[in-house]
């Protein structure tokens, strides 16, 4: 941050803003006492897990909230002299999308998606009632197209949102947001859903922009790696109130209130420490996998069926003690591989020796013993449990398959919860009564319950806040190492990757392009692609302080 | 504490929480509950008829037809609903007609919910030949009015109170089966199922051990939802003539009994009529009360 | 889009061959004899009956009498009355105005009522307006159709002698039907008051049939809207700008048009079927009254010929449903399926 902003007057400041819950919710306020300053040519990051209320805040400001359940208690929220909080719908609606401009997270539902893009800008110009023609209207929207870097924007303007990439959209949205110059952006997780690369080019599009345009961004996200790409000033919240804000060079780097701490503490570092090989037994070996969708065989109206390769030529081997790493984008085709392994996707070709023997040979009632040594742990730990059965029930479901006791499976689930650092009480209730973390280590204890060999992670911290991700990943090692585990794990976050993996192989539209030890990939990339892929994770230059002494 | 028992025991109090959390929700509608208070006063009297009704639902009082209910004038205690055309006590048929309107609603649900949930469930779990087997059979069903191959279904079978509820079911089952089917394929995408793949588990086993009692809230609420249309239409179909026969006291029979006299005694129309609005708004409200408990998409946009 | 359309096709015709074989079982798993049926009372002697057994095509095999009808009916051959003796065809479109008149009224009726009343109450959730509207509709959904019929009769026709009780218009109209809708017809006639007889006679009848649809579309409307309007897009829209009208219409009703759409897809079956009761209780001489008669005086032929007609009737209006699915939503359109 350079001394003028220091000296400029802000252009929004929050006073002692409370933000009230309805009575039923678990705390009375989402948002509390939370005070902060914007200022013109700055990007102010608010950090925080879900539930911060990191988002409350900014929809406060945008008059959003969803009335009249949640509304602002007390406090002012003056922008140009005014006080947002007490001014006239008709007043508010006048500086949205003029004055303040807001993108949001999920660029696949955020755009309307049966109107055109075109459409979509027109009216923003057409509701703040600009004297504009309609040229003149549809040159500003070729203009502000051009301006987010989209490549033909006549022929984006007439498409529709659902035929175009996940990026374009953000892209879209971030041109819809500023078309009327508007001096403050409220960028609420916008880059989240988007892969890496994606998220690193609209980054750095939204830093382009600010500067040129002066602009004061509130930017809210989890990730400490944006925060230190991006920042200049940080504000961290916990539970609705703000518990640490500064400079970004201070809180990224000598943070000072215990929660923050906590959290970068949590942040995997991105340089990879250098491991000895693993020379243990191979678990499993897969040689020339292959797997297409769709067939190339002409339809009955002689269209020609299309082909598509998600998983091409895949070879590794994960050795006893081993974590093989399998990273890279969405589409990648790295979730098809476990599932191919795990056969919960039949393969076209190929082999997959697992313990000397090919499974994909194996008929169904030949693969039953195989299926004891090989388990899964999923992504989502909402959709991954059973919301109708018992914890036990779950834990126990595969042993019971497999014809051993309920006595002695429910036994075992005890000792499976207290592994995972879980109550034993947890079996008698249901998956809903539980947090994501503890979900997750739930589907740990049931993978474990079979007593695997190879243990498949399909992003299984993906979806957690990054302090219940750091825990589970710990958890995930632990066992590892306690049960002599061959783990394939499949992630998006390099970070994750670099933290755990012992080996790494990067996929790229169904090809394996690059495989390696952990260190020699991420310190000496050979393919263009892992070292795209390196340079777009955000927060690269960071290095995250270590912590433990406190 | 052994294991088994507190297996046991926790089987019994996570039963009770979900109950709980349940009546809970469903609480929080007005309109259900009062519609459950209303279900439970007639099931009360359906079970009870015989020592309820005042007369014999059939017998003919000769020296009084046509007398009005008590509260038009000339009225009678003693025929508190008045009389019928050929002197019957309309309260001891109202009474009895409760009965006919459960029978009807239990017996067509119960074939909807079994044909429905096996049907839905193959057809789900057999994609091809199977599947388009069954979901063009329920396009077949779909393709005519149901009323109108309700009609023609009793044509054949010929007309009574039994083969009326089997038209209505069958005219039915098709929405049960495009609804197991549809909630069944939702539920096979996620991953609790993979998991159980993983394990080896059975067909059979993920079918109904698994995802079946997943599907079953939304199908509840449309069983319930059916099994007021259910009784509409065996109350249409006895209307035209097509349903229970007399001197049966089917509410549906009884108000095509009144028709005739609708223009000089409209109050005899009016008992049965209201009644069958009453009972089916009951259910219906009790069946949106359920969408709202169980249903938690629906929950979500309520607040 | 053509594409869609074509593929859509293909699926009825299985479909198709199923209603066919539907009708074409009726008559054949009907208790009691199709002659002895049609003969009557009096009974036939044996020559004659072997006759019309050869006639009708009863003594081929089964598969052959199949075919024989299939082929029939791509001829436009429906066969004829036992009753009346004309084809059956023929009285299908001479009825089939007159339903066509009443289900289009009851339609428009639940529409221009239901629809705005169901994204009022979305808008107003929770409110007084809301609980009220959705009580109502309830009732209305909750309602047996012949009852309602009656009560309205009882308190237009008979309370308040504002409606008559039965009929398409007065007796005392002597006209040429060349459209066979009524309104058109009496407008096209020189006979005074006409077409205020023919509208009287439609009024109960339409708003009789429309009840039910319309609670069921202020009821879809309402529930699509809440879910539309909790979308993304919708705070997106809000946070441009935009007024809160824009942002209902626009961008809320405009998405929750594709449920609502499916319903009113459906809510034709449903008029058809009513039709059968509403056409009966005000002896409106259209298809439905045509149909139940037909079932009671045992006129197979029509019965079998009229199933067809108006399985395909429910047909075309799917496919046009399909259609409006693709004018509605680009996504369907564009990509196919």
């Amino acid at each position: 941050m350079s001394d003028t902003q220091l000296n400029s007057e802000a252009i929004l400041s929050i006073k002692n803003l409370n933000v009230s819950l309805p009575s039923r919710a678990d705390r009375p306020f989402a948002v509390e006492n939370v005070s902060f300053d914007v200022f013109p040519g700055e990007i102010l990051c608010i950090v925080g897990e879900s539930g911060s209320g990191k988002s409350m805040s900014s929809n406060a400001v945008m008059g959003l909230l969803p009335k009249p359940h949640v509304k602002v208690a007390s406090g002012e929220i003056i922008f140009e002299g005014r006080d947002l909080v007490n001014i006239s719908d008709n007043e508010m609606q006048s500086i949205r999308g003029s004055k303040i401009g807001m993108i949001f997270q999920e660029p696949m539902t955020a755009l309307n998606p049966v109107m055109k893009v075109s459409k979509q800008l027109e009216e923003v110009f057409k509701s703040h009632h600009l004297k504009l023609s309609r040229k003149e209207v549809k040159s500003k929207i070729i203009e502000m197209l051009d301006d987010v870097g989209l490549p033909d924007p006549q022929i984006i303007g007439n498409s529709y949102p659902f035929e175009l990439s996940g990026g374009q959209r953000q892209r879209v949205m971030i041109a819809m947001a500023l078309a009327l110059q508007p001096k403050v952006l409220i960028a609420d997780e916008p880059t989240t859903a988007l892969d890496v690369t994606t998220q690193a080019q609209i980054l750095k599009l939204v830093g382009e922009l600010q500067q040129s345009r002066d602009m004061g961004v509130i930017f809210i996200t989890h990730d400490f790696g944006v925060v230190a790409e991006i920042a200049d000033r940080v504000i961290v919240m916990k539970l609705g109130k703000i518990v640490e804000q500064g400079s970004a060079e201070e809180v990224l780097n000598r943070p000072q209130h215990a929660y923050t701490k906590k959290l970068i503490s949590t942040v995997p570092n991105l340089g990879a420490v250098k491991k000895a090989a693993v020379t243990s037994d191979v678990v499993v070996s897969v040689k020339n996998l292959y797997k297409t969708y769709g067939s190339d065989q002409k339809d009955i109206f002689g269209k020609m069926g299309r082909i598509v390769h998600a998983s091409k030529d895949i070879n590794f081997d994960i050795r006893k003690g081993e974590t093989l790493g399998l990273v890279g984008e969405s589409g990648s085709g790295k979730s098809t591989v476990g599932r191919c392994i795990i056969r919960l996707h039949e393969s076209n070709s190929g082999v997959i020796e697992f313990q000397g023997k090919d499974i994909l040979k194996l008929s169904h009632s030949q693969m039953m013993p195989v299926r004891q040594h090989i388990q899964m742990i999923f992504q989502d730990p909402y959709a991954s449990l059973n919301p109708r059965r018992k914890v036990g029930d779950i834990i126990t479901e595969g042993p019971t398959i497999h014809g051993v006791p309920k006595a002695e499976s429910w036994k075992k689930a005890e000792e499976l919860l207290e592994i995972v650092g879980l109550d034993k009480y947890a079996l008698k209730r249901y998956p809903h009564e539980f947090s994501g973390g503890q979900r997750q280590r739930i589907g740990i204890a049931r993978a474990l319950a079979m007593s695997p060999k190879l243990l498949i992670a399909d992003e299984a911290v993906s979806a957690l806040d990054v302090s219940v991700q750091a825990q589970v990943l710990e958890l995930l090692d632990e066992i590892k190492v306690k049960m002599d585990l061959a783990m394939l794990f499949v992630t998006h976050d390099l970070r994750v990757a670099a933290q755990v993996c012992d080996n790494i192989a990067v996929m790229k539209l169904g090809e394996i392009v690059e495989y390696g030890p952990t260190y020699d990939v991420f310190h000496n990339p050979q393919h263009e692609y892992t070292k795209s892929l390196l340079e777009a994770v955000p927060g690269k230059a960071w290095v995250v302080p270590d912590l433990s002494e406190v | 504490m052994s294991v088994e028992s507190s297996a046991a025991n926790s089987q019994k109090s996570a039963l009770m929480a979900v109950l709980s959390s349940f009546w809970f929700e469903f609480r929080q509608n007005k309109g259900a509950l009062y519609g459950l208070i209303f279900i439970t006063i007639l099931a009360f009297i359906a079970v009870f008829a015989d020592l309820i009704t005042p007369h014999d639902p059939i017998e003919q009082y000769r020296q009084m037809l046509k007398m009005p209910p008590i509260w038009v004038e000339g009225g009678s205690w003693t025929h508190i609903f008045g009389t019928d055309a050929l002197g019957r006590d309309q309260l001891s048929r109202m009474i009895y007609g409760s009965r006919y309107s459960f029978y009807i609603g239990f017996i067509v649900i119960f074939f909807c919910l079994t044909i429905g949930i096996v049907l839905g469930l193959l057809a789900a779990f057999n994609k091809g030949l199977v599947d388009n087997l069954i979901m063009r059979l329920m396009d077949i069903i779909l393709a005519f009015p149901s009323l109108l191959m309700a009609l023609a279904l009793v044509a054949i079978l010929g007309p009574s109170l039994e083969n009326a509820m089997i038209a209505i079911a069958v005219v039915f089952i098709p929405h049960f089966v495009r609804l197991t089917r549809a909630q069944a394929l939702s539920e096979l995408g996620k991953d609790y199922v993979s998991s159980s793949k993983t394990m080896g588990a059975s067909t059979f086993r993920i079918m109904f051990i698994n995802v079946l009692p997943n599907c079953m809230a939304p199908l509840i609420v449309q069983a319930t939802m059916s099994f007021s249309s259910a009784i509409l239409d065996a109350a249409a179909l006895g209307f035209l003539g097509m349903g229970a026969q007399p001197p049966t006291p089917e509410w549906g029979t009884m108000l095509a009994d009144s028709r005739q006299y609708i223009l000089s005694d409209p109050w005899m129309m009016g008992v049965p009529g209201l009644a069958i609005l009453f009972t089916v708004l009951s259910i219906n409200l009790i069946g949106d009360g359920l969408r709202d408990a169980l249903d938690p998409k629906m929950k979500t946009s309520k607040t | 889009m053509f594409s869609f359309l074509f593929r859509r096709m293909l699926v009825l015709i299985p479909t198709y061959i199923g209603i066919t074989l539907t009708a074409f079982a009726f008559i054949h798993v009907i208790p009691g004899d199709p002659i002895l049926v049609m003969a009557g009372e009096r009974g036939l002697p044996p020559e004659k009956y072997a006759e019309l057994m050869h006639a009708f095509g009863f003594d081929q095999p089964l598969w052959k009498q199949y075919l024989d009808y299939v082929v029939q009916l791509l001829h436009g051959d429906f066969g004829v009355s036992f009753v009346t003796g004309r084809p059956v065809l023929d009285e299908f479109f001479e009825l089939f105005p007159a339903t066509m008149e009443l289900a289009f009224f009851a339609l428009f009726f639940a529409l221009l009522i239901g629809i705005p009343a169901g994204i009022m109450a979305a808008a107003k959730r929770g409110t007084v307006y809301d609980h009220t509207l959705m009580t109502i509709s309830l009732t209305g959904f909750s309602m047996p159709l012949f009852w309602w019929a009656l009560l309205l009769i009882v308190f237009f026709s008979g309370y308040l002698g504002w409606t008559p009780v039965s009929g398409r218009i007065s007796a005392m109209f002597f006209f040429d039907t060349p459209t066979g809708f009524m309104l058109i017809d009496s407008l096209l006639s020189d006979e005074e008051g006409a077409f205020k007889s023919a509208v009287m006679h439609l009024i109960l009848p339409a708003v009789a049939l429309g009840t039910i649809p319309m609670a069921t579309f202020a009821r879809q409307s309402r529930s699509a809207m809440l879910e539309t309007m909790s979308e993304d897009f919708i705070k997106t829209a809000r946070a441009k700008g935009l007024s809160p009208l824009r942002v209902t219409i626009v961008h809320g009703f405009r998405n929750a048009l594709i449920p609502i759409v499916t319903v009113i897809g459906l809510s034709v079956g449903v008029l058809l079927g009513g039709a059968i009761l509403t056409e009966t209780i005000f002896s409106w001489p259209g298809i439905g009254k045509w149909m139940v008669d037909s079932i009671f005086r045992r006129d197979y032929p029509v019965v079998q010929g009229g199933l067809i007609l108006i399985a395909t009737i429910v047909i075309i209006v799917n496919l046009t449903v399909d259609v409006l699915y693709g004018i509605i939503d680009p996504r369907i359109r564009k990509k196919g399926h």
